[in-house]
């Protein structure tokens, strides 16, 4: 029995690092690529190859990357630059009550969402306001059963700053208040268990304390404006790139573009850094990352041309309106005789989709008119080519998209919305008309209710999720309504019925999917086969060390005792009988550490260190540096390693005056590493 | 450029440890104006100051005035002087296990502490300690040296020695090797970052934030001082009585450029040596009051102050030598590449599976710190000069490694350094 390492030498190595999510993403693909043409070997080592346990950096440039393949087998390979690719935790500053289990991270509520029923009722707090926090907003609300009448607050902690966004954000944010999300300034105060699955969040804003009962935290952030690009220390080509696409392409097409340029400039500096002779390709280098330092800069270019809405009560000011309207992707014409998409896309984002579905090549990406010359490239739409098919709307994944026919000698006009919650629409029902903030302007009848129009396109957009909602609006209402919405007293009739039907019985607990196990010598009834922390979830037994739900059992953190073995909850199955036993805790393992309460405004669970320890210790010894700081107060050296405290701690050296911004965390492994020796 | 009066100083001590603040709050104590350089952004990066001493070096042989050295006493006696506040001690008698009642004595928790731990080397038919040049032979005479000193030494046997070793599965069974173990009590490990803290904390509040600069670059000795790249523009210094570089693997680059330049021979270390500092998960509690060493590595209870945990101590850290590099070698390839090597997972692979009897391990965390290989023998001097015109400049070797031979070293540079003054 012994360990069988494996020597290697690359020139680059891309690792994966801690909660990735897709691998290979895009800005891995563009930078491998990118390297390869300039002949450098490149490694890449993920989830599906080797498992990358860190690395140790070399005293010049490089590091010794450690890995494990799938036989166990250890590789120890010399890499002249390193680039490491990994999602944030995105955890909010720490405040009383933040590590219960109420509070999750966005990439948690996701896979939750998608494996279990969780209860999102009465309310839902988002902490952060990004693109991805409204949209998963919005996919609660459209998603969300009638009987939920869930209702979702996206919480802005860091009103000072607007730069946390990536382009797409104003349509997002118009997608989710249409839906009836709300939007609130405020900083959270405190978060206490009222009931099981009901939770009271305290929040501070202009007014004073603001009290929710909610039944969940969802923690989106971002919480700094901090680059997604960092080498640390600077010169030795240790990189660190922060993986922005998170889900599809379609889903989160910004997100993709931005790591694609990015993992592309970092390429240049790599190759600039590694290769000595570059010859003539020095000038094409140079090209490509002025083009991707160009295409980083045009994500951010909202922020300086942002399209604000004014409003005036209700309605939007002649001078908006006059904007809206002579934009390049809305009709001009043609909507006056028939119905025409009116593409209401008005920040410069990379997402075309619409291009690519529409049929008539109706719809094209070129410089738009609302801002300078040198900056949009924007919807562009051939009226006369448009043939209202309607393929382009549920194309659109922010909603911004519509049908009108808006005839100039009526008193009515005709607006299509795409719908994709899940309480669908049918003719005749009475829907209730909301502007571009989600306020209410009226209600109007639903006139035709369709599927989609070609099966694969229906295919594509997941079939019959989708309808196109035809409604018949005052002529003064076509240019104001933009979303439709089921009325307070149809949610509540529908209510009733569901319950009369169900005889008031709990829908889930009354599922076939349920099975009897012990959790800690009881007997509880939970969901059969799925993992054992998405099920604990479910009927808010889980613990504080499962809010991370890494999904591929790497952080190491969920371990409980199955039928007596140590297992990872996120890796285990539920099934029938099985016994569950909580872990003691281990040196730390996200619980309460000992002298520590529920109360206390701990920085780092895992090893118990309160945030004012660590102010006082920065006051008192004017640390100037991230490494002092670990030393002195071992925040980040618990079970955890970092994943928890590492950016709410870096986050606090910023605003005490330590200068943290470039610092990367390489400590040794990323994660807990388990070793056995093979045969 | 004109000379900046306020930086001129009677002493200039440039280094990226917890050395040049030893020196520092001596010579405060004397009356000097001081001005510290560190090329560093902070004096927490250097990490090559152990908290205790592993007993090994590629030329120091263990013996009992050796272990002697690191008694509580002796400790408390080399690291008192230059810190100005409260060091605690712990003497690891109020339990062997860990329990609650162990903070006795510990008055201040944010204070440095001195603690001690019994040291026990185990040896057995299955494994040696050949690594360290020990056998059985050469550690019965290390018990009747010990013994001879007064340090108390036992030789424990079979059941009786393997269940003192810190992290042995107690439920194990299979103990089939016959084991025998030499047991000195009170060896004392220091808190080195606490001290460090204390001392620069002391230390900037006596000389000032600004003269006390990190980040210092481009630093280039000339005959009247030091001239230095600070806040965006070149700084030059005046020396009245001369200036210390405390020799640390961070500046080892840096010095033998200097050296070249002026083609001075200087006294040189025995190379690098790379000291893989592991942590382990240990699924029992571990009985801190004692640092066990098995083959060439020391292994202990990891814990800040006196355990107070009611579960126990539960990271293991071991402290393992790689193999030494030569300078020039090092300087070229960066000695970290050593580190985690096949030898080091077969090593860890027979601490845990042969001596605790663990079948399997975590890993909590792991760092490579590059200690630099000095033979005090050859070093006749704790300081040498580099000669020249740079007459005022010496450099201090032996800057890293324990912490209480650092402050040792630093005391007899120190007073070397004030006699040529005199």
């Amino acid at each position: 029995m012994s360990f069988s390492v494996r020597d290697g030498k690359l020139d680059v190595v891309v690792a994966a690092g801690p909660r990735v999510q897709l691998w290979p993403s895009a800005g891995i693909r563009s930078f491998a690529s990118l390297c390869a043409e300039y002949d450098l070997q490149v490694g890449i080592y993920g989830p599906d190859t080797l498992s990358v346990r860190g690395l140790v950096p070399l005293s010049g440039t490089g590091a010794v990357i450690i890995a494990e393949d799938p036989q166990k087998r250890i590789h120890r390979i010399h890499a002249r630059a390193v680039l490491r690719v990994a999602a944030p935790t995105e955890l909010p500053d720490p405040f009383p009550g933040w590590r219960s289990q109420a509070l999750i991270p966005l990439s948690t509520a996701r896979r939750l969402q998608e494996q279990v029923d969780l209860f999102w009722a009465p309310r839902t707090v988002i902490l952060g306001t990004s693109g991805q926090a409204f949209r998963f907003g919005s996919d609660l609300l459209s998603m969300s059963r009638a009987t939920d009448a869930t209702q979702v607050i996206c919480v802005e902690t860091h009103s000072q700053w607007g730069g946390k966004r990536f382009a797409g954000w104003e349509v997002d944010r118009r997608r989710f208040e249409m839906l009836g999300g709300k939007v609130i300034e405020g900083r959270p105060v405190s978060l206490s268990q009222k009931a099981p699955l009901l939770w009271e969040f305290r929040i501070q804003d202009a007014e004073g304390i603001r009290i929710l009962e909610v039944a969940r935290v969802v923690s989106a952030g971002p919480f700094d404006d901090f680059s997604g690009i960092k080498e640390s220390p600077p010169g030795n080509l240790l990189f660190d790139l922060k993986q922005t696409s998170l889900r599809t392409e379609e889903e989160d097409f910004d997100g993709w573009n931005l790591e694609e340029e990015r993992g592309r400039w970092l390429a240049t500096r790599v190759i600039k850094g590694l290769v000595t002779e570059l010859g003539s390709r020095k000038d094409d280098l140079e090209r490509i990352a002025r083009r991707a330092k160009n295409r980083i800069k045009r994500s951010f270019k909202h922020r300086d041309f942002p399209f604000h809405w004014d409003y005036q009560g209700k309605w939007t000011s002649a001078a908006t309106q006059r904007a809206v309207r002579s934009f390049s992707g809305v009709p001009q014409t043609a909507q006056k005789t028939r119905m025409v998409a009116s593409l209401e896309c008005f920040e410069e984002i990379g997402c075309n989709l619409c291009e690519k579905v529409c049929p008539e090549n109706a719809i094209r990406w070129a410089r738009g008119q609302i801002q300078a010359a040198d900056a949009a490239v924007q919807p562009v739409l051939s009226e006369k080519d448009c043939t209202g098919c309607g393929l382009c709307l549920p194309a659109c994944p922010s909603s911004s998209i519509l049908m009108i026919r808006d005839p100039e000698q009526s008193t009515q006009a005709t607006l299509t919305f795409p719908w994709k919650g899940s309480a669908k629409w049918k003719a005749g029902d009475f829907a209730t008309l909301v502007n571009r903030r989600g306020e209410i302007l009226g209600t109007a009848r639903v006139s035709e209710v369709q599927g989609a129009a070609q099966d694969d396109v229906t295919a594509q957009v997941q079939s019959g999720d989708h309808q196109w909602v035809k409604v018949e609006v005052p002529s003064h209402l076509a240019w104001e309504a933009r979303g439709i919405r089921r009325s307070k007293v149809q949610v509540q009739a529908s209510v009733a019925k569901e319950y009369a039907e169900t005889q008031g019985t709990d829908r889930r607990r009354d599922s076939k999917d349920m099975v009897e196990i012990t959790l800690d010598g009881e007997k509880r009834l939970i969901r059969d086969r799925v993992p054992i922390t998405a099920a604990l979830f479910e009927f808010g037994i889980a613990r504080p060390e499962d809010v991370l739900y890494c999904g591929d059992g790497g952080c190491g953190l969920c371990t409980i005792f199955v039928d007596g073995v140590k297992r990872s909850a996120c890796q285990t199955t539920v099934r029938k009988g099985m016994a569950l036993r909580n872990v003691e805790r281990v040196l730390g393992v996200m619980g309460d550490a000992p002298g520590i309460s529920p109360s206390d405004n701990v920085i780092c669970p895992c090893v118990g260190v309160k945030t004012e320890d660590v102010v006082e210790r920065i006051g008192k010894g004017q640390l100037g540096s991230m490494e002092a700081v670990q030393a002195l107060t071992s925040v980040g050296c618990g079970k955890c390693h970092g994943q928890v405290c590492t950016e709410a701690l870096r986050r606090l050296l910023e605003r005490s005056g330590v200068d943290a911004k470039g610092w990367s965390d390489w400590q040794f492994p990323w994660g807990e590493w388990t070793l056995a020796p093979t045969n | 450029m004109g000379l900046e009066p306020k930086w001129d100083s009677d002493i200039v001590l440039l280094g990226t440890g917890v050395a040049p603040l030893l020196a520092a709050a001596r010579f405060l104590s004397e009356g000097y104006k001081v001005l510290i350089l560190n090329p560093d952004g902070d004096f927490f990066r250097e990490r090559s100051e152990l908290p205790l001493d592993p007993l090994l070096t590629s030329t120091g042989e263990i013996s009992a005035t050796r272990l002697s050295r690191s008694l509580p006493e002796r400790v408390t006696e080399v690291i008192r002087p230059f810190f100005p506040g409260a060091i605690e001690t712990w003497l690891g008698n109020e339990t062997s296990t860990g329990a609650s009642g162990g903070t006795t004595g510990f008055k201040d928790p944010m204070a440095p502490h001195v603690r001690a731990r019994s040291r026990f080397w185990i040896d057995s038919d299955t494994f040696s300690l050949r690594e360290r040049n020990l056998d059985w032979p050469r550690l019965e005479e290390l018990y009747v040296e010990a013994s001879d000193a007064g340090l108390h030494p036992q030789i424990l046997q079979e059941l009786t020695a393997i269940r003192r070793f810190p992290g042995v599965n107690r439920s194990s069974r299979e103990f089939e090797s016959s084991y025998h173990g030499l047991w000195v009590p009170r060896i004392c490990d220091v808190d080195v970052v606490r001290y460090q803290y204390g001392l620069l904390e002391y230390v900037r509040e006596r000389i000032g934030g600004s003269r006390m600069v990190t980040s210092a670059s481009q630093v280039e000795w000339i005959p009247e001082g030091v001239r230095f790249f600070d806040q965006g523009q070149y700084q030059t210094a005046r020396i009245s009585k001369g200036a210390i570089c405390f020799w640390t693997p961070r500046l080892t680059r840096w010095i033998h450029g200097i050296a070249k330049k002026l083609e001075a021979t200087i006294p040189q270390p025995g190379g690098v040596r790379v000291w893989e500092d592991w942590t382990l998960v240990s699924r029992d509690a571990l009985d801190p009051s004692v640092v066990g060493v098995f083959e060439d590595m020391t292994v202990f209870a990891s814990y800040e102050g006196a355990p107070k945990d009611p579960n126990g101590v539960h990271a293991l850290r071991v402290l393992r030598p790689g193999a030494v590099v030569g300078l020039e070698q090092a300087m070229r390839i960066g000695p970290e590449q050593t580190a985690g090597g096949l030898e080091s997972f077969r090593a860890l692979e027979r601490l845990c599976g042969q001596m605790l009897r663990w079948s399997a391990f975590s890993v909590r965390s792991f760092e490579a710190r590059v200690l630099l290989e000095w033979d005090y023998r050859k070093l006749a001097q704790p300081m040498f000069r580099l000669g020249g015109e740079l007459s005022k400049w010496n450099v201090m070797g032996g800057a890293d490694g324990p912490l209480f031979e650092v402050a040792h070293q630093v005391r007899k540079a120190c007073n070397v350094f004030e006699e040529t003054l005199s």
